[in-house]
């Protein structure tokens, strides 16, 4: 669209309006009645061809609403606008600035537009850009300013207040906070001096009115405003502002409703009191500036004696922690806050401990004010403590002196005290961790390799071992990894105090395990001994044993056993009646003292089981003994045989003898009986009857046949040894010879017959049986006398497992034997006399009366058939002679008259 | 009356015997051992023998023996006073060697005459 249509005038109008507007230096342009631009200047070109922001460029075809709305302006009020643009379009001269800014290539550019309504029909503006920049930069820093201002007003429930220079309140910005909103009106206009001049608190330094009427800063004013019959608790700060000429303009500042806080305060104070002795205040040079009332019962000094000292000037150096008084100058120095600072004073005239807690205060330009704190009078708590404590190093000392490890640990399973042993035994390195938890010295045990177990296995050691410490019971022993042995007796308190107490034990086990091995070997060693093995220490109680002492013994295991005093075990043989049953407590006493005599003891004694136990005692060293008890039935039953065997040929060789001596007498006396009896008989019937001599040759047959009869037992005697006569019935032989007897036995003896063994046949002939119950029961009969008294002959058979076949040693334990006995209740036989009693011609009769071979000749008989006789003397005297029992020719035997088929010798 | 040889090495007990038999009728030849008996009985061919067993040179039993060979039917009466084995096994062994009678020294006169009259009734007196 070109200029003349716009103008409709001549070509030398539009050069000179073209020229008018070049003259213009700054960016100008030409707008139609349409508000269109027709023309720009050289300058706008200029500054077009700068490549400016679009929107800031003067271009031909813009329109004004665009112009004047050009992007980033900033600063021109809507209605401002609307007013230059209505103004052109009711084609009034209007000027008015449009100003916008704008960022070009970061720098910031502002623009003022003018525009003016040119005189005359064509309705055309000239609009100039001014460049504002320089200024704009100034004007927006103030806008921002108060932006900032309004977005504080907007973001902090604080009032921004300010006052003119008459000291009345006068509004800044719409408060945002609901309360200030209300409570703004009717502030405003009234007077800040008459507000806040009359506030006093004890905790403002200056008064507000001093500081309003001097101008200088308001701190921390408080002062109350009743807002709808509600006292609050307002806080006002503010700062004077004085213009470039040093006159004062009013003051500018905050508000805040501090209700809320002061009476939080308030309780928090409350509660400091409470907890405390009493409340403090120091200003920035540390002097007292406040110091509420003590509670009641607490000494402490007024507040006129106090307030403007120092602290650290009433502090008693000698009772005072020199390092905690360093750490508490430093804390004050550096404005820190302290806690639990304890101090001892002696301003009261006696000594106080006091304990001081503080924190810093700042002003709102972090200036420090002092320090606000509470104070306890903890002179009692501190010396109870002292005594504490010098108890706990005496205990210390104590423990530190303990051959054992000893540590002690507090309610909380926390390390009080330990002593160098105790950690020593712990083999962790370093110092002991006093203060640390059990649980965590037990964990670390892993760390130095004392348990080299998996994660869970050494867990659940770790629970175990403080289960046992929170719960202790009796010592336990602590393995180590690196090979010690701990003992570990731990004690847990009334209080919770827990003491544990390690001893290194590991010599004492490696010493046990070596006494162990040794035990075990002796131990073996004894159980393998064929003799029962005691030793009994000093004090005579066993040591050791073996298995078969008792079993040697019969004596119960219970009884020999460590630790049983031997006297104990040969008391309970006392009484079992091992060393004679008719005063076994007297017997006991007196083997005990027999040992003890002498070093070396031994004793042989038969035992209920029929063995022959040796005793061998011997004293040890260090006076213990060791006792050998061995079996020596084998030994005492050999010598024994020996000795029966030598017994046995001596008595044969003697029989032998004597029956050699006794054939050949007999044989002549009875040819020399002969004659005299012969001869004497026929001299008598030469003599009539009547005739002395007569009776004086029959007293000579009398003699002789008494000389018979004698010769007759010696040829008995002798024919020993030669074959018995054949095997009898025994109860029959026996029944026959209890005639003879009962016809020799003197009236008052009274015989009886028991007979147990019928058709029992034995080796022994009827005769010889005859022989033996003859010899045996005159001399039962003889040994009664003429006493009144009961001779008993009995027969039985003797069942296999009766002892006496095990005992003698003449029988064979093999065959079946019968008894015959033959039992008196006579005086029995005297003991000295028992081992002769079968010897020939031994008698014990008057001279004259026996010959003393009957038993010698019974004895004979008995042998030579594989018999033997026992003698019992309980009372009277009882022979049992045992008698080899032919089985296979019993049933025969029985048909037979034992008597009929021997009577040679009648 | 009946022949009697007796023999028997104690000369005291012969005249006993002697004594005895001849008050009982009896004729008595005496020897003082066996042989001499053995040789008496070939002379005298007595009805009756009576021989004590043990005697010097050849004793009672060997006797018996030869008089049994020479005159099995004889009529012996042995006797003895019994010996280091006893009486009873040699009387016994005389017995079965044939003796009619034994007996044990020393015994009642009577008995010897009984013995004799028992033996010999035809010579009793």
């Amino acid at each position: 669209m070109g200029v003349g249509t716009v103008i409709g005038t001549s070509p030398a109008i539009e050069a000179a309006a073209q020229d008018m507007l070049d003259a213009i230096d700054i960016p100008a342009a030409l707008l139609d009645s349409a508000r269109r631009v027709v023309r720009v200047n050289a300058a706008a070109n200029a500054f077009a061809g700068d490549d400016s922001t679009p929107g800031l460029r003067l271009v031909e075809g813009q329109v004004w609403p665009d112009l004047c709305r050009a992007s980033d302006a900033v600063g021109t009020g809507a209605s401002e606008l609307e007013e230059l643009v209505t103004g052109i379009g009711e084609r009034r001269t209007v000027s008015g600035a449009v100003e916008y800014a704008a960022q070009r290539r970061g720098r910031f550019k502002a623009f003022r537009l003018t525009a003016r309504a040119l005189a005359g029909d064509g309705g055309w503006v000239l609009v100039i850009q001014i460049d504002r920049t320089r200024l704009g930069v100034a004007e927006r820093r103030l806008l921002e300013a108060e932006q900032r201002l309004a977005d504080i007003s907007e973001l902090s429930s604080d009032w921004i207040w300010g006052t003119d220079e008459e000291l009345r309140f006068v509004e800044l910005s719409a408060p945002r906070d609901a309360f200030w909103r209300r409570v703004q009106p009717s502030l405003i206009g009234r007077s800040c001096a008459e507000i806040l001049g009359g506030c006093t608190s004890p905790d403002i330094v200056e008064a507000g009115a001093a500081a309003i009427a001097s101008r200088r800063p308001i701190r921390d004013c408080v002062t109350v405003i009743e807002v709808e019959g509600k006292p609050h608790r307002i806080r006002f700060r503010g700062k004077p502002l004085f213009d470039s000429n040093g006159s004062f303009r009013g003051y500018f500042g905050l508000a805040a409703d501090i209700t809320n806080t002061y009476e939080a305060e308030s309780r928090l104070q409350a509660i400091a009191e409470l907890s405390s002795d009493w409340y403090w205040q120091t200003d920035a040079e540390h002097r007292f500036t406040y110091m509420s009332k003590a509670n009641p019962g607490v000494t402490r000094l007024r507040s006129s004696d106090i307030l403007g000292r120092r602290r650290i000037d009433t502090i008693d150096r000698a009772r005072t922690d020199p390092e905690a008084l360093a750490r508490h100058a430093d804390d004050l120095a550096n404005h820190r806050p302290f806690r639990d600072f304890v101090y001892g004073s002696s301003n009261l005239g006696r000594i106080r401990y006091l304990k001081v807690s503080g924190n810093p205060r700042f002003d709102r330009e972090g200036r420090f004010q002092g320090h606000v704190g509470t104070a306890s009078d903890v002179t009692a708590m501190i010396e109870a403590q002292e005594r504490r404590e010098s108890a706990e190093r005496r205990l210390k000392a104590a423990v530190e002196q303990m051959p054992s490890g000893v540590a002690i640990w507090d309610p909380d399973d926390r390390m009080m005290i330990c002593n160098e042993e105790y950690w020593k035994n712990s083999g962790i390195s370093g110092p002991a961790p006093i203060g640390r938890t059990f649980e965590d010295l037990a964990r670390s045990f892993r760390s130095v390799g004392h348990a080299k177990v998996d994660d869970v296995s050494f867990e659940s050691k770790v629970q175990a071992r403080l289960k046992l410490h929170r719960d202790p019971g009796s010592a336990i022993e602590l393995p180590l990894a690196n090979g010690r042995v701990l003992q570990v007796k731990e004690r847990r308190f009334d209080d919770g105090t827990t003491v544990s107490v390690t001893t290194d034990i590991t010599e004492l086990k490696v010493r046990e395990r070596a006494i162990a091995q040794q035990r075990t070997l002796l131990q073996t060693t004894l159980d393998h001994i064929t003799d029962g093995i005691l030793a009994i220490d000093e004090g005579w109680r066993i040591v050791a044993v073996n298995d078969t002492f008792a079993e040697l013994l019969g004596v119960p295991d219970e009884l020999a056993r460590v630790g049983t005093h031997l006297a104990s075990v040969i008391e309970w043989l006392a009484q079992r009646g091992d060393y004679g049953s008719d005063r076994p407590n007297v017997s006991a006493g007196k083997i005990v003292d027999a040992i003890a005599a002498r070093p070396r003891w031994y004793d042989e004694r038969p035992v209920p089981s029929g063995r022959v136990i040796s005793w061998r005692v011997r004293e040890m060293q260090n006076g213990g003994r060791i006792i050998a008890v061995a079996d020596v039935s084998e030994q005492r039953q050999a010598e024994q045989r020996r000795e029966q065997l030598r017994t046995t040929m001596g008595q044969a060789q003697k029989l032998e003898a004597i029956s050699r001596l006794a054939g050949g007498l007999a044989h002549d006396l009875n040819n020399m009986l002969l004659p005299i009896m012969t001869l004497t008989e026929m001299a008598m019937d030469e003599l009539p009857a009547g005739s002395p001599a007569r009776d004086d040759l029959e007293r000579v047959i009398g003699a002789a046949e008494h000389a018979r009869g004698l010769v007759q037992r010696l040829l008995t005697f002798s024919r020993i040894g030669t074959q018995s006569g054949e095997p009898a019935a025994i109860d029959l032989s026996v029944a026959d010879a209890m005639e003879l007897v009962r016809a020799t036995a003197g009236p008052d003896l009274s015989v009886r017959l028991v007979l147990r063994a019928p058709k029992i046949v034995v080796r022994l002939g009827a005769t010889e049986i005859q022989q033996v119950v003859m010899n045996l029961g005159l001399n039962a009969a003889q040994a009664i006398g003429d006493r009144p008294g009961t001779l008993t002959i009995e027969t039985a058979l003797i069942e296999e497992d009766d002892d006496r076949l095990r005992g003698n040693t003449d029988l064979d334990s093999a065959r079946r034997y019968a008894r015959l006995s033959v039992i008196d209740d006579g005086p029995g036989i005297p003991p000295e006399v028992l081992p002769r009693i079968f010897d020939p011609f031994f008698t014990t009769k008057p001279v004259g009366q026996g010959t003393g071979l009957g038993l010698a000749v019974v004895h004979g008989l008995v042998s030579q058939v594989g018999g033997a006789i026992e003698i019992i003397c309980d009372g009277g005297a009882r022979f049992d002679v045992l008698l080899p029992i032919v089985e296979s020719i019993a049933g025969q035997q029985n048909e037979r008259n034992p008597n009929g088929a021997d009577s040679s010798d009648r | 009356m009946a022949r009697i040889l007796l023999i028997d090495d104690d000369e005291t007990v012969r005249y006993a015997l002697k004594q005895v038999l001849e008050r009982a009728g009896h004729q008595v030849e005496e020897a003082s051992d066996g042989l001499i008996g053995i040789e008496k009985f070939g002379v005298h061919q007595p009805d009756l023998v009576i021989t004590d067993i043990i005697m010097p040179n050849q004793e009672g039993i060997e006797t018996i023996i030869k008089l049994r060979r020479l005159a099995p039917e004889v009529l012996i009466i042995a006797m003895s006073g019994g010996g280091r084995t006893g009486n009873r096994d040699f009387l016994a062994m005389a017995e079965k060697l044939g003796a009619a009678k034994v007996m044990a020294k020393p015994f009642r006169p009577k008995e010897l005459v009984e013995a004799v009259a028992a033996l010999l009734p035809q010579a009793a007196a």
